[in-house]
């Protein structure tokens, strides 16, 4: 009766294209004892089947049909092909990302791969699809770099709201991309060089020099998919913390609706969805508040209003975001209506730093900014004409930022 | 040797083709021609056999014409008979050179 095997894991120490030092890492485990099973690997690591060691030869070779990056799959070659290798010694065991693996127990058989000349064709192959990924990760860092610079991308908007551990992880992400694409690329064309030089592949080499950047090109996209990860979750986390407006802990650092009409015989607030509540987000570079209003207002004079009042509030840490930021809500708010629909209003002087108010589709926007800190507030009134009432609000605020 | 594979034929693809004087042949069936017709000088690869097939299938040298269980069965297409003789005559007339420069210092 055949016993079962105890099953052993591990990281395979080499990068993927690393087709030399792979190999001997192989035979360096069936050497200890441990021996590559069919079922190998996912993300990387390696099932092994626990024996008494011996030599096994290992062999990588470039697969031309499917890739599939994370799972080991068999469906890469016809069975006619792996009778074929099996007759002539080699054992296929699996495809792993752009490779199969093989292996064979007997010392003496005809090396997989006979002639380097057609063994640097299917390196070749590999090689031109990692240039047009090279090509398209470097368009697309070039893209981002020039789209960052632009005004549209408003690159000070998603870094002070989202915080700036985001960005530089996005920033990191598609650099390391780049650079992983661009080594991979180098080790391929070296060894097409090398085959058709008639030099051939190594059989054996020290793997252990590779260990250390082949750890550190895979830890690190890691630890930048969590922290991309954990700030998106944090984000989103602490944006659902809304707090009812007649809860907000302390008197808010900006004017509100009660503001505008000081007059007003009854405000009443609603909350639903997101109206009626505050969210405050912070983070090293600001610290932003989202204060929605949604509220029914009886004056003095018998005029009822109904009133919906969304205001974005920063403190950024110093003048110059500051400065970005306005701008790129001028910009976000001008591109995202029709222009026929946005309309410049001519404001008085409130005697800060910036004012700017423009209608879009009825509803009235000010933006305003002093020093470091940055309003951005839209009104949206029943009585569309009578916008004076507005203007109490943008004279309170201002008096509030100097 | 040229720098860019499949400027010509490689040995392995020479007698690749060679071996479907045979007629219609298997992978498995080349491999052992090519052994046999060689006296075991030439022994090729599984991966070097697969990846001329494939690269001669995509040259329209050769075409599946049949699959038996798991075996698939190949046959010789005119464009890769002719590919063959221009080889060979190439071949030839490298003989016919080093023949004709037999006596001097070699």
């Amino acid at each position: 009766m055949s016993q079962k095997k105890k099953h052993v894991y591990r990281l395979c120490p080499c990068d993927i294209c690393d087709i030399e030092s792979i190999q001997s890492w192989l035979e360096d485990m069936a050497a200890q004892g441990l021996f590559l099973t069919q079922e190998s690997a996912f993300c990387g690591f390696f099932t092994f089947e626990k024996d008494s060691p011996r030599k096994v030869l290992y062999r990588l070779d470039v697969a031309q049909k499917q890739k599939p990056r994370f799972f080991a799959g068999r469906s890469d070659l016809t069975e006619d092909e792996i009778e074929a290798y099996k007759a002539m010694g080699w054992e296929y065991l699996f495809l792993y990302g752009d490779f199969r693996i093989y292996r064979s127990i007997s010392p003496n058989v005809p090396e997989l791969n006979t002639e380097n000349q057609t063994h640097a064709l299917t390196v070749g192959y590999l090689k031109r699809s990692y240039r047009k990924s090279f090509i398209l990760v470097a368009l697309l860092v070039l893209f981002w770099l020039l789209h960052a610079g632009s005004a549209l991308s408003y690159a000070y908007m998603n870094i002070l709201i989202a915080g700036p551990f985001f960005a530089v992880c996005v920033y990191c992400f598609l650099l390391l991309a780049t650079f992983k694409t661009f080594a991979r690329l180098r080790k391929l064309r070296r060894f097409e060089k090398q085959l058709l030089d008639g030099v051939g592949l190594h059989n054996y080499i020290d793997w252990k020099n590779q260990v250390f950047s082949s750890y550190f090109l895979r830890v690190v996209p890691v630890v930048l998919c969590c922290g991309l990860a954990i700030s998106l979750m944090t984000t989103w986390l602490r944006s659902s913390e809304k707090i009812p407006l007649d809860a907000y802990p302390e008197e808010p650092p900006f004017a509100t609706m009660a503001d505008t009409f000081p007059d007003a015989v009854s405000m009443e607030s609603h909350v639903w969805l997101d109206y009626g509540t505050a969210v405050i987000l912070e983070n090293p570079l600001a610290t932003n508040i989202e204060w929605n209003e949604n509220c029914d207002i009886t004056t003095a004079d018998g005029e009822n209003y109904h009133c919906i009042f969304l205001l974005d509030y920063h403190e950024v840490k110093n003048e110059w975001l500051a400065k970005g930021l306005e701008k790129d809500y001028y910009i976000y708010d001008s591109h995202r209506f029709s222009k026929k629909r946005f309309q410049d209003q001519d404001v008085p002087d409130l005697g800060i730093d910036s004012v700017r108010v423009y209608n879009c589709y009825g509803s009235l926007y000010v933006l305003m900014r002093q020093d470091n800190r940055v309003a951005h507030a839209v009104v949206h009134l029943d009585n569309r004409t009578d916008q004076n009432q507005w203007l109490l609000w943008a004279k309170a605020m201002a008096q509030m930022m100097r | 040797m040229p720098r860019k594979a499949m400027d010509s034929l490689t040995e392995a693809m020479f007698y690749v083709l060679m071996s479907f004087s045979r007629g219609n042949m298997s992978g498995i069936d080349i491999a052992e021609d090519i052994v046999r017709r060689t006296n075991g000088r030439l022994h090729i690869g599984p991966a070097t056999l697969y990846t001329i097939l494939g690269k001669f299938e995509k040259e329209k040298y050769i075409q599946e014409i049949l699959v038996e269980g798991r075996k698939r069965t190949y046959q010789i297409t005119p464009k890769g008979r002719s590919a063959y003789h221009d080889e060979l005559i190439r071949l030839q007339r490298c003989i016919e050179d080093a023949e004709s420069a037999k006596g001097g210092y070699l």
